[in-house]
């Protein structure tokens, strides 16, 4: 059932590696974000033991995710910050139009959450008439242009400054052509700004939320964050289930290898608590704070012990600065609203280990995402697991779409492959074949060609080793 | 102290911020008057001021004789259309040169948010080690909001090149003062 939608990553990476703007834009970006993070983490003793630490938190909060969830909504409930459940993408996009057609809101302003993303938030509520502007830089540049994230954190990098020029003097009114960055960016704060004040809600995602307190940590540069969570009289923020933690003593370990795993900043501009809406006689600021808490999937993920790790990630994106194959093709490759080696573990167990089973093969198990992972999730041996789980049916899985990578060609495959090397006599002959006429099929032939569109063809050897061994007096094999 | 207040500054200064501190509250009140006159705050581009005991009393008064221009009454509006918020913290960080304030009051998130210019007064004695002294002294049990804030707006999303002002403000301009005693946060 796969066979039409495996060969996705693989054209569309093909078709990145062509194009030598986006393979500069990339490079030149990821090379400077790996330097700054290595200066972030001068001792890689202390490094490793941040990392554990980190590991040990995120761990520890997964273990007792359900009570800490419980804890959280009660605490915010009494912090007077509202909170709801949504089981799928569409019922949280059902959910935050409720919230905002119930208060007449038509436009909204919104800090960067990849959450949202995930819910194709943006394009659900223009369709109901109600416009959501991105507000982070980045965010912003792409919805111009109607694109996805290229990259969690910098979602706009595939872009460079000349393409983002000629984007603003396009689709900006009365913007005049620049390079300039500095011009480039106050353009956008132009625009944004006005539409800040007039907005009705604003949302925003949530990097750690604080069982023990009912707080929401929101960490940014821009202040974005800061303006869309106490501007508009509504603020809505989202968030996946997993981004819970027991206490405020816990996020500071977490939120210090954040950045510097990120961006590679000792800390961000802006770090913002939220623990309520405006207080009693105040005139501006929320009046009404929400959390939507998202599943599509997560539970599942988080019912298996091994998979249950990729839960972990705090979406710093460092995965992806060090990829051999993001940076060489980029984030819109993946076809997926999370790309890069997270990206390839995080997408099939939420839409389907068999429909994105391109994504598991599209790696090279070089580890140098694990090697990095501020909370050390083992992707590479996710990657192994969800590669097996493709193809397996076993009944205690939980993964979705489990076995329906399988196909008939590659099942008929393996099953010839086994029936010949249990027979001696069989292997024998297979190998005379081989030997003899390998040298003739030519690079083109079925399935032989797939392999030969990038690689030299395999020669076989003019003898097999059986027949090398008894020609030569070995012992008999 | 003077060793965390160095760390502070460098810190700070490391990422755009300008950092000044004097002995006194009469120094710091009149660095402040020069400051809001060099940068032509007036009636038309004015200034908007949550700063808590550092301005209470008859200083408050002096300075809203002398700056035309300066108001005490913050509201999203006014901040909107300001030049220079003027604000007090409660911590500071050393490690980081990172500012904590509790944020419960709107008012403080406006002034440090719409104005293209953050004034940002903190007592010398307010400055501690890292992020664990300062989360030892907050409860976010009972704030709505803690701000923290190191240095002025920023963003890297076009070619990672660095840019500051974006949506917040473009400087920030942290005034330390010796004699300024806080009430805990």
């Amino acid at each position: 059932m796969h066979a039409d939608t495996d060969i996705l990553f693989r054209d569309s990476a093909s078709k990145a590696l062509l194009d030598p703007q986006l393979r500069a834009n990339f490079r030149r970006a990821m090379d400077g974000l790996m330097a700054k993070r290595k200066a972030q983490f001068p001792d890689p003793q202390d490094l490793q033991e941040l990392r554990e630490l980190s590991t040990a938190i995120r761990s520890r909060s997964l273990l007792n995710l359900p009570t800490l969830l419980e804890q959280l909504e009660t605490n915010l409930t009494r912090n007077g910050i509202q909170v709801h459940w949504a089981e799928t993408c569409d019922e949280a996009n059902q959910l935050i139009l409720g919230l905002l057609q119930a208060r007449g809101a038509k436009t909204l302003v919104k800090g960067k959450s990849m959450v949202s993303e995930e819910m194709h938030l943006n394009a659900f509520l223009e369709a109901h008439g109600i416009e959501a502007l991105e507000s982070d830089l980045g965010e912003y540049i792409i919805q111009l242009d109607d694109e996805t994230p290229s990259h969690i954190i910098m979602p706009a990098i595939h872009k460079n400054k000349d393409q983002i020029a000629r984007q603003f003097s396009q689709k900006i009114k009365d913007a005049k052509y620049t390079e300039d960055v500095d011009e480039l960016t106050a353009m956008a704060r132009k625009v944004l700004r006005q539409k800040f004040l007039d907005a009705d809600a604003g949302i925003s995602g949530v990097n750690f939320a604080v069982a023990e307190t009912g707080t929401l940590c929101l960490v940014e540069n821009e202040g974005n964050g800061r303006m869309s969570t106490h501007v508009p009289p509504l603020h809505i923020a989202v968030m996946g289930l997993e981004k819970v933690v027991a206490n405020l003593e816990e996020v500071a370990p977490l939120y210090a290898i954040l950045t510097r795993s990120a961006t590679g900043q000792a800390v961000s501009t802006y770090f913002n608590l939220i623990t309520g809406p405006r207080g009693e006689g105040e005139l501006d600021g929320p009046q009404e704070v929400h959390l939507v808490i998202l599943d599509n999937g997560r539970s599942r993920i988080y019912a298996d012990p091994q998979l249950q790790a990729t839960l972990r990630c705090i979406r710093c994106g460092a995965c992806m600065n060090h990829c051999p194959v993001y940076t060489r093709v980029g984030g819109h490759a993946y076809e997926a609203v999370y790309p890069g080696p997270i990206g390839k573990i995080l997408t099939p167990q939420m839409e389907g280990v068999g429909v994105r089973h391109d994504l598991l093969h599209g790696s090279s198990l070089c580890g140098a995402c694990s090697e990095v992972c501020p909370v050390q999730i083992p992707i590479p041996d996710i990657i192994v697991r969800l590669r097996r789980e493709a193809t397996h049916t076993d009944a205690t899985s939980s993964v979705m779409g489990k076995g329906s990578g399988r196909t008939n060609t590659e099942d008929w495959a393996w099953r010839i492959w086994a029936g010949v090397l249990k027979r001696p006599a069989l292997y024998r002959l297979a190998t005379w074949f081989a030997t003899r006429f390998g040298r003739a099929l030519p690079g083109s032939a079925p399935l032989l060609k797939h392999w030969t569109a990038h690689r030299t063809k395999p020669v076989p050897a003019k003898r097999s080793l059986s027949e090398r061994m008894r020609a030569e007096g070995g012992p008999h094999v | 102290m003077s060793h965390s207040f160095e760390s502070f500054k460098t810190r700070a200064e490391a990422v755009s911020a300008e950092v000044h501190r004097f002995g006194t509250q009469e120094e710091a009140t009149a660095f402040l008057l020069s400051f809001l006159q060099e940068e032509g705050v007036s009636p038309q581009e004015g200034a908007v001021c949550a700063a808590g005991t550092f301005l209470d009393g008859p200083r408050k008064d002096d300075l809203k004789v002398k700056v035309p221009g300066l108001s005490f009454e913050v509201s999203q509006a006014a901040s909107a259309s300001s030049k220079v918020g003027i604000s007090q913290l409660d911590w500071g960080i050393a490690a980081t040169g990172t500012l904590v304030q509790d944020a419960s009051a709107v008012d403080k998130r406006l002034v440090s948010t719409l104005p293209p210019i953050h004034v940002a007064l903190l007592g010398t004695d307010r400055i501690l080690a890292d992020m664990n002294s300062v989360l030892e002294h907050l409860r976010p049990q009972e704030l709505n909001y803690i701000s923290c804030i190191t240095g002025p707006s920023r963003t890297a999303d076009i070619e990672r090149v660095l840019t500051i002002g974006v949506h917040g403000p473009e400087r920030l301009i942290i005034v330390v003062v010796d004699d300024l005693q806080q009430v805990m946060a």
